[in-house]
């Protein structure tokens, strides 16, 4: 019944009142992603106290996932079972016990965990935006509940800007061409600044975000 | 200054005059209008090209406006294809009613709350309470401000008027919770409230949030925030409800990617809020979390009367950046603050005679927030 009224009600304002819409200026174009987009990237995240480790060789990213974990002494992570290097990463962090059981409402059982390991399906050099695309494989949680979050971003995923986010979307739609479920911008570890507006990294979410760059042809 | 006094316009006068003499509230005001005109500034100066991006954001909602009635079935059709229920509330009851039976459809004992001014405008707590359900703001200053049972004092910072100590004294009176140290350090503090609403994210059994942008063309609902506790809501719980101010949709994939662009700069000055979750349907097969029912509540509440409008239609542009509170001289003399509505800005100065009847200084409108054009460096001006 609404329904009808409120569209109804809608429609004969916009007859009663008709609403043109000026021509918008054109998107100004992003800058091509070129050589120095690590250098970008690593200067949009910086001020959000996220440092970007590049990493030329699986071999030197499994070596930054490790210090990774000890730095940040964790003892436990999960990650999603799709990753680039899951193996690598795996022998990586052997010294840590993995959490393997994200089976549907794994919520508990991830807020146990030190370290969740993801990787970014886009990478925006003007904001530090990390894409998180989940899915079967890739759960939300991972990226959200432990108190240490750690992405790997592929070379191939470094973007301009938010620009790219409806073609991201469109390349990750199922066979009926929906977007994914869930499809998370990260820019920073979660903060906030509601006490006397002073900044606190660490809320809900974790208190630090660390990023890997994969520097090949990935 | 005691928020928690009676709404009545009647006494508007003696209370806006008594906020008006409360110099620590001033202050404190002063402080947070200057420290978010401060980051808007820096933002804007280093945001390249800042006016084509503004005048996109600016076109995008008008052609929303323009399409309204279209859309909004567009996205009906889109956001049920992707498995989310679609409905529609003419009016704060039909919307409280909505939503508390929504609550008990799934047997809902707790409930998390994301912030979002249109469940303040519905007055959604107290009906979901009367239905013996407990309620948790999870936005810190949110949190804060319900605990105190008071309302929202900044559409960006809610718990803007309340001091470190204030808080602690809050933490330890109302959940018994002190500081390790046993001072009011404020890493301390957003600890403390981090452990007891984790608790609660794990306990709940259904998540409330508002809407930034829903998007006609996908049915995507998109989500910005800056602690978590949003993407908490909307990834434990089995059951995620938002409630959505229905102008707030986008044609396109594209015209919310130009609104992104520029709505967390004009906000707090950030390149992006620290989560944009972009959420189109509940969980799908095989996926381990996330939830299992996603319900969208479409709510009039005296906005589609607006739209007939040439002149007010304006307000229905509004994106909520809160900008244009840090540049009002009223909003800064406390003055509006016992009557503060509950979305501040062009909303408040035109909508709460059509919307929101609660909190409306009926006596004194003029005292509302306002942005004139003399003042405004908001988006659309």
């Amino acid at each position: 019944m609404s329904r009808q009224g409120i569209l109804a009600t809608l429609r004969a304002g916009l007859r009663q009142a008709p609403l043109d819409v000026p021509e918008a200026p054109t998107r100004p174009v992003s800058a091509p992603v070129g050589p120095g987009a690590w250098g970008l990237l690593a200067a949009a995240l910086e001020p959000l106290d996220v440092r970007l480790r590049l990493a030329a060789s699986p071999a030197e990213a499994a070596g930054h996932v490790a210090d990774i974990a000890r730095e940040r002494q964790a003892a436990t992570y999960a990650r999603w079972q799709e990753l680039p290097l899951g193996p690598e990463v795996d022998a990586a962090l052997a010294g840590l016990g993995r959490v393997t059981n994200i089976g549907p409402d794994c919520c508990q059982a991830l807020a146990q965990v030190d370290l969740g390991l993801t990787f970014a399906q886009a990478a925006l050099l003007d904001s530090g935006s990390l894409a998180l695309v989940s899915g079967p494989g890739r759960a939300r949680a991972v990226s959200l509940l432990p108190p240490v979050h750690l992405c790997l971003v592929p070379r191939s995923a470094l973007a301009p800007d938010v620009s790219a986010l409806p073609e991201l979307l469109r390349r990750h739609a199922d066979a009926q061409g929906r977007p994914p479920s869930c499809l998370n911008l990260v820019t920073g570890p979660s903060s906030t600044a509601d006490i006397e507006l002073v900044l606190v990294r660490g809320v809900h979410g974790p208190r630090a975000l660390e990023v890997v760059g994969l520097d090949w042809g990935i | 200054m005691d928020l928690t006094k009676g709404q009545s316009p009647r006494r508007f006068r003696a209370q806006s005059e008594e906020a008006c003499l409360d110099a620590p509230l001033r202050a404190v005001l002063d402080h947070a209008t200057r420290h978010f005109r401060a980051k808007r500034g820096a933002a804007l100066e280093a945001f390249a090209d800042c006016e084509a991006h503004f005048a996109r954001a600016r076109s995008a909602r008008l052609r929303s406006l323009s399409r309204l009635p279209e859309l909004l079935e567009e996205l009906e059709h889109n956001a049920a294809a992707a498995g989310t229920q679609v409905h529609w509330a003419a009016d704060a009851a039909e919307a409280r009613a909505l939503v508390a039976g929504i609550a008990q459809g799934c047997g809902a004992r707790v409930v998390v709350k994301g912030k979002s001014m249109v469940t303040e405008e519905i007055e959604l707590n107290p009906a979901l309470e009367a239905a013996g359900i407990e309620v948790w703001e999870t936005d810190l200053g949110e949190f804060i401000v319900q605990l105190a049972g008071e309302p929202p004092s900044h559409i960006i910072a809610p718990a803007i008027h309340k001091s470190r100590a204030e808080v602690a004294r809050l933490f330890r009176e109302k959940l018994g919770l002190v500081c390790q140290d046993g001072g009011e350090s404020i890493p301390e503090l957003t600890l403390l409230a981090r452990r007891a609403l984790r608790e609660k994210f794990l306990q709940a059994e259904m998540g409330v949030t508002g809407v930034n942008i829903a998007v006609a063309a996908t049915g995507s609902l998109v989500l910005v925030e800056n602690e978590g506790n949003i993407r908490m809501s909307t990834t434990c719980p089995p059951v995620h409800v938002a409630v959505m101010s229905l102008e707030k949709v986008a044609a396109s994939l594209e015209d919310a990617a130009d609104l992104l662009r520029v709505l967390p700069q004009s906000a707090t000055g950030q390149r992006m809020s620290s989560y944009v979750s972009v959420l189109t349907g509940p969980r799908r097969r095989d996926e381990a979390d996330g939830p299992r029912e996603a319900h969208l509540v479409l709510l009039d509440n005296g906005r589609s009367r607006v739209l007939a409008d040439p002149v007010l239609r304006e307000i229905l542009l509004c994106f909520r950046c809160g900008a244009c509170l840090n540049v009002c001289p009223v909003y800064q003399t406390g003055a509006a603050m016992p009557t503060a509505p509950c979305t501040p800005g062009p909303w408040a100065r035109c909508c709460p005679p059509c919307c929101c009847r609660r909190r409306t200084p009926a006596t004194c409108p003029s005292a509302a927030p306002c942005a004139g054009p003399a003042s405004a460096p908001a988006p659309w001006a």
